[in-house]
C-alpha cells in the first residue's frame, strides 16, 4: 500500500484545487480577522467598563476561527469528491488494479489520501487563524488548552466525513453524480446536526415575567413545548446528533466542548463502519 | 509451447444479458494474440476478467499459472489499455508516467523519457493529457501501460483515433515489444487488415465464445485462392461448377467468387461447355477479412 500512498501524494502535491481552495480559506480568514481587529479599534467601545464590553468581540474571534473551519470540512466535500472523482473518470483505478495491487490496498490507499486531504483545509484554516489572532488578540481568548481540543475534534468529524467521501465516491462511478451526492449529504449531516443540536439544548421550562396588580413583576416558570423529556426518544436523538460528525462540526463551530470523548468516540465508530461498508462493497464492484 | 493466460468455461453476464458463454481460449507464451469479434462479442468483457476489474460468474481464469486469489500477483507482469486509454487528464504525460511509475512501486524514474520517446510524446512538456488529441492519448495510453515493463501486453483496439502513421508506429511498436523484449501480446481489433500484420495467433468470438482458434501459419494455408468472374449467366455456371465440385460465392446475375485450385483455362472450357461465357477473370486471396465473416456464416456454396 505504501506505493499507492507515495503515488496518490505525488497526485496531491500537483491538486491546484486543493491549494487554491486552501489558500482562499486561509487568506480570507486572516484579512476578516484583522480587518475586524482593525474596526474594533477604530471604534471604540461605547461603555465605560472596558473589561466587560471587551471580552464579547475577543471571544468572538475564536468562534471565527472554528466556523471557517467548519466551512472547510463543507468544502472539503467538493474538493475530495472532485479528487477522487478522478479515479473513476479518468480510468486511473484501471491502471492500479491492472498492475495487480489489490482492491483493499486501493481503498485504503484513498481513504487515507482523504483523510490527509481534509486535515489539509483544516490546517489552511488553523494556521493563518493562529497567526492572525498572535498579531491581534495574542491568543485564543478560550486558551489554549481549549482550542487545540476544538482543533481535535473537528480534525475527527473531518476525518469521518473523508471515509464518507471516500465510500460515496467509490460507489458512484460518475464523477459529477458522486460530487452532489457527495456535496448534498454533507450539507444534509451539518443541517440535519445543527437542527438535532439546537432541538436537544432546549430547556425544560423557561421564565416568563408577570406584572401583579401591585405593579410587581414577578418571575415565573413556564414549561416549553420545544424540550423533549428523558426518555428513550431522547437518548436515541442525543446518540443520532452525536453520532452525526456534521453536528458535531456545528457544535466545534459554536466552540461547545461538552462530551468531547463520547463525540470522538462516536467519529471512530463511524469512521470504521462507513470504511468497512466501503471495503465489502468495492470488492465485488464491476468496473469498466 | 507454455501458455501465459488461458481460460475454461468462463461466463460473464450484465442483468439477464449473458456476454460470455463457456469461453475457453490459450494465449501462447511469445505470441501476438489477435482477438477478433464484433462489437458485443465479449472481447472487452473477457480484457476486464483478466485485468481484474470485474469476476466472472464461472470458469476458470490462469495467468502465468496463477489462480484464484494468486491472479492479483500475477497481474503484476501486465500491462493494459482497456477501452479508453487511462491517465490523468489533469497531468501532463510524463507527471502521468511518473505517478505509474509510483503505484508499481518503482522509484527510479529514468525510463520515463525513454517511454515518451518510444511512444512519439517526447515534446509534450507540461501540456495537460486532457487536452491531447485521441492519438496521442491512445500513445499515453500504451506508454502507461508499458511503465512496469510487463511480460503480457493487452491492448482493446489501440488503432482506435490513430491517424495512418500512428498505425504504422504501433503495429511497429508491437513488433518489436514482441520479437526483441519476447513481450506476449493479446490485441483486439476491428482493423482485421492490420491485425493480420501482426498476429501469429488468432481467437474468434461470437456470442460469448471463441468459435475458433488458429494460428497464423494455419490461417494462411486456409485462405484459398479465389477468382472474381463476370460471367453471362451465373445461374448457368453454379450448376457447371456444382458438376466440378468447386466452390463459389454468387455476387450478382453476372458476378461470382470461385474458389479452389482450378486453371483459368479448364474453367472457361467447362463453363462454355454448360453454356454459359466466362467475360473477365480475376485472381484474389483470400483475406482475413473474408475468412472471419466466412466464419459468421457467409453464402459461400462448398
Amino acid at each position: 500500500m505504501t506505493e499507492l500512498l507515495a503515488a496518490g501524494l505525488y497526485r496531491l502535491r500537483r491538486s491546484k484545487f486543493l491549494w487554491l481552495t486552501c489558500l482562499a480559506l486561509g487568506a480570507v480568514l486572516a484579512i476578516l480577522i484583522l480587518w475586524e481587529w482593525h474596526d474594533l479599534h477604530r471604534t471604540p467601545p461605547p461603555v465605560a467598563d472596558n473589561n466587560l464590553t471587551a471580552s464579547l468581540p475577543l471571544s468572538d474571534f475564536d468562534q471565527v476561527v472554528f466556523s471557517f473551519a467548519a466551512g472547510a470540512v463543507l468544502l472539503s466535500s467538493a474538493v475530495c469528491a472532485w479528487e477522487l472523482g478522478a479515479e473513476y473518470q479518468d480510468g486511473a483505478l484501471r491502471n492500479k488494479l491492472a498492475v495487480g495491487r489489490k482492491r483493499r490496498d486501493v481503498y485504503l490507499a484513498s481513504l487515507t489520501l482523504t483523510v490527509l486531504t481534509v486535515f489539509i483545509l483544516c490546517l489552511a484554516v488553523y494556521l493563518p487563524g493562529i497567526a492572525a489572532l498572535l498579531c491581534t488578540t495574542g491568543s485564543f481568548y478560550m486558551g489554549w488548552g481549549r482550542a487545540l481540543a476544538l482543533m481535535a475534534g473537528l480534525l475527527l468529524a473531518g476525518a469521518a466525513f473523508a471515509s464518507l467521501f471516500t465510500l460515496l465516491s467509490f460507489l458512484i462511478p460518475h464523477r459529477a453524480a458522486a460530487a452532489i451526492v457527495t456535496i448534498g449529504l454533507t450539507l444534509a449531516l451539518l443541517l440535519g446536526g445543527a437542527v438535532l443540536t439546537d432541538r436537544l439544548a432546549e430547556k425544560p421550562e423557561y421564565v416568563s415575567y408577570e406584572m401583579t396588580v401591585n405593579g410587581e413583576i414577578v418571575p415565573s416558570s413556564i414549561a416549553n413545548p420545544r424540550y423533549i423529556p428523558e426518555g428513550p426518544v431522547r437518548d436515541v436523538l442525543t446518540f443520532l446528533a452525536d453520532f452525526d460528525p456534521g453536528g458535531q462540526v456545528v457544535l466545534f463551530a459554536q466552540t461547545k466542548t461538552e462530551r468531547m470523548g463520547r463525540l470522538m468516540a462516536c467519529d471512530v465508530l463511524f469512521l470504521v463502519l462507513t470504511s468497512t461498508a466501503g471495503l465489502l462493497l468495492f470488492r465485488r464492484k464491476e468496473l469498466r | 509451447m507454455e501458455n501465459v493466460f488461458l481460460a475454461r468455461n468462463l461466463t460473464k453476464s450484465y442483468g439477464r444479458a449473458k456476454v460470455l458463454s463457456g469461453l475457453d481460449i490459450t494465449v501462447p507464451k511469445g505470441s501476438i494474440y489477435g482477438l477478433v469479434g464484433r462489437n458485443g462479442a465479449g472481447k472487452t468483457t473477457l480484457i476486464r476478467l483478466i485485468c481484474g476489474l470485474q469476476l466472472p460468474d464461472g470458469g476458470e481464469l490462469e495467468l502465468y499459472g496463477q489462480t484464484g486469489r494468486d491472479l492479483t500477483r500475477a497481474r503484476r507482469r501486465v500491462g493494459a489499455v482497456v477501452e479508453s486509454p487511462a491517465f490523468y487528464g489533469d497531468m501532463s504525460a510524463a507527471d502521468n508516467l511518473k505517478h505509474q511509475f509510483l503505484v508499481l512501486g518503482l522509484p527510479d524514474q529514468d525510463r520515463v523519457p525513454e517511454l515518451l520517446k518510444l511512444v512519439g510524446l517526447e515534446n509534450t512538456g507540461k501540456k495537460r493529457a486532457r487536452s491531447f488529441s485521441l492519438g496521442m492519448k491512445q500513445r499515453l495510453g500504451i506508454a502507461m501501460a508499458l511503465a512496469g515493463d510487463p511480460d503480457f501486453l493487452i491492448l482493446d483496439e489501440p488503432a482506435n483515433g490513430l491517424d495512418p502513421e500512428g498505425i504504422v508506429e504501433i503495429r511497429e511498436l508491437i513488433l518489436k515489444l514482441n520479437r526483441e523484449n519476447g513481450v506476449t501480446v493479446l490485441v483486439s481489433s476491428h482493423i482485421l487488415d492490420e491485425l493480420a500484420r501482426i498476429a501469429t495467433h488468432y481467437g474468434f468470438l461470437e456470442g460469448g465464445r471463441l468459435i475458433r482458434e488458429i494460428d497464423a501459419k494455419s490461417l494462411e494455408s486456409s485462405l484459398r485462392r479465389r477468382l472474381h468472374v463476370t460471367v453471362t449467366d451465373t445461374a448457368k455456371m453454379a450448376a457447371a461448377l456444382d458438376g466440378l465440385g468447386l466452390a463459389y460465392t454468387v455476387l450478382s446475375d453476372r458476378e461470382a467468387d470461385v474458389y479452389g485450385d482450378t486453371s483459368v483455362t479448364d474453367l472457361t472450357l467447362t463453363l462454355r461447355a454448360a453454356g454459359c461465357d466466362l467475360l473477365t477473370v480475376s485472381e484474389k486471396n483470400e483475406t482475413l477479412e473474408s475468412y472471419y465473416i466466412d466464419l459468421l456464416g457467409g453464402e459461400r456454396h462448398d
